[in-house]
């Protein structure tokens, strides 16, 4: 699978010490995160990479499945991240800050995916087909498991993206209705809607599935 | 036929519906033959989604962490376009030793009180030494020392920079005809 190896601006940059954060950060309270934002307004590039080790994971981790590819979801989180930069200035907690990350992760994402149809690229299944095999499982009960990870992935490529957008968010994710309507600027009854329209259209597919295999 | 409660069956077991809501969806769903039928397959895809949230992805690559922070030091005030940012990705520390020898000779060549005649602080540098300082390598020098300095950070050459270095001669060799 293709790489990159540089940014379009890229230059070679030293390894800061990585931070261990205890804990997940999700579940930080929400000012220390706004108080690194507004460091970072001021330049501090040092509170970026904290900001940076802190909610990488989550931010690769949301992208690669809402893109369906992991070396575009990749990509995706280093524009993310660019972005975050560059926004921090006009940066008001308002909202908590994870909320605000996935509204521009979410932006990102919708418009590559905009990016991706107007050059006619499939999205690709690969990212929820990871799925390690349990040693405790049987082959059989492995192999049934990859096989239903590629339907679902297949199933939430063919979603609309908002619906995609707040399904991923909350199952995943583990983001609160509430949460998610922030995150896609929207109301929780339209959230509501979303996931529940999404959700079922998944059960449907793997219905499907099982009634075929 | 509708009976009210398709549009809330996730978020009943999401626990996101309002506590009135709930309690009449559970009163309904025993005697509601639909409801109970998508309840079954929306319980069991919760499942099989929380199996698959919580089985790992792959770990973002460690290179994302140095084009992420060096992305993000172009746009700090910094060009960061076209030949200018390209001599900057590939600039290694071990390349700073001629340039600051070049520089240390330029001005050695220009204070020393044996090169006759001696330049006033005003007059035009030779169009050799000119050059010289118009070198990008002995400008870029400069500007590494002073973000290294300002950054206080480590070392340059991690085997990810050499590995960008030698992706990029690579993608030069095929450029050729
Ligand atoms: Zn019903």
């Amino acid at each position: 699978m293709a790489r990159r190896t540089l940014a379009p601006s890229g230059r070679n940059f030293p390894r800061a010490p990585v931070l261990n954060v205890p804990g997940n950060a999700m579940n930080a309270p929400p000012d220390e995160d706004c108080a690194r934002m507004a460091r970072v307004a001021r330049g501090d590039t040092r509170a970026f990479a904290e900001l940076f080790d802190r909610h990488q994971a989550s931010v690769v981790r949301f992208a690669t499945r809402f893109v369906g590819d992991a070396a575009r979801g990749e990509e995706l989180a280093q524009d993310i991240f660019v972005s975050l930069f560059r926004a921090a200035p006009r940066y008001q907690p308002t909202a908590r800050f994870k909320t605000w990350l996935y509204r521009v992760a979410t932006h990102h994402c919708l418009n590559a995916r905009r990016g991706l149809a107007a050059r006619a690229s499939s999205v690709g299944s690969e990212p929820l087909a990871h799925v390690p095999a349990d040693p405790s499982h049987s082959p059989h009960a492995v192999a049934e498991g990859r096989e239903l990870a590629g339907v679902l992935s297949a199933g939430l490529a063919a979603l609309p993206e908002r619906e995609r957008a707040a399904f991923t968010l909350s199952r995943f994710e583990g983001l609160s209705y509430r949460e998610v309507a922030e995150a896609l600027e929207t109301s929780e009854s339209a959230v509501k809607s979303l996931v529940h329209r999404a959700t079922v259209a998944l059960a449907g597919r793997v219905e499907t599935h099982g009634r075929a295999a | 036929m509708s009976c009210g409660f398709e549009e809330d069956g996730v978020a009943y077991l999401d626990g996101e519906l309002p506590r009135e809501r709930a309690e009449a969806l559970a009163a309904h769903l025993p005697g509601c033959v639909l409801c109970t039928a998508q309840h079954a397959g929306l319980v069991r895809l919760r499942e099989q989604v929380a199996a698959l949230a919580s089985a790992p992805l792959p770990l973002p690559s460690p290179g994302l962490r140095a084009r992420v922070l060096a992305e993000v030091a172009g746009a700090n005030g910094s060009p960061g376009t076209g030949l200018w940012a390209w001599l900057r990705g590939r600039l290694q520390p071990w390349m700073l030793a001629p340039a600051l020898a070049g520089l240390a000779a330029l001005a050695w060549l220009a204070w020393s009180p044996a090169s006759p005649p001696s330049p006033s602080l005003d007059a035009p540098l030779p169009a050799w030494a000119a050059e010289a300082t118009e070198e990008p390598a002995v400008l870029e020098a400069a500007l590494v020392m002073d973000e290294l300095d300002e950054l206080r950070l480590g070392a340059l050459e991690t085997p990810e920079d050499l590995e960008v270095i030698s992706a990029l001669d690579e993608l030069e060799q095929e450029g050729r005809p």
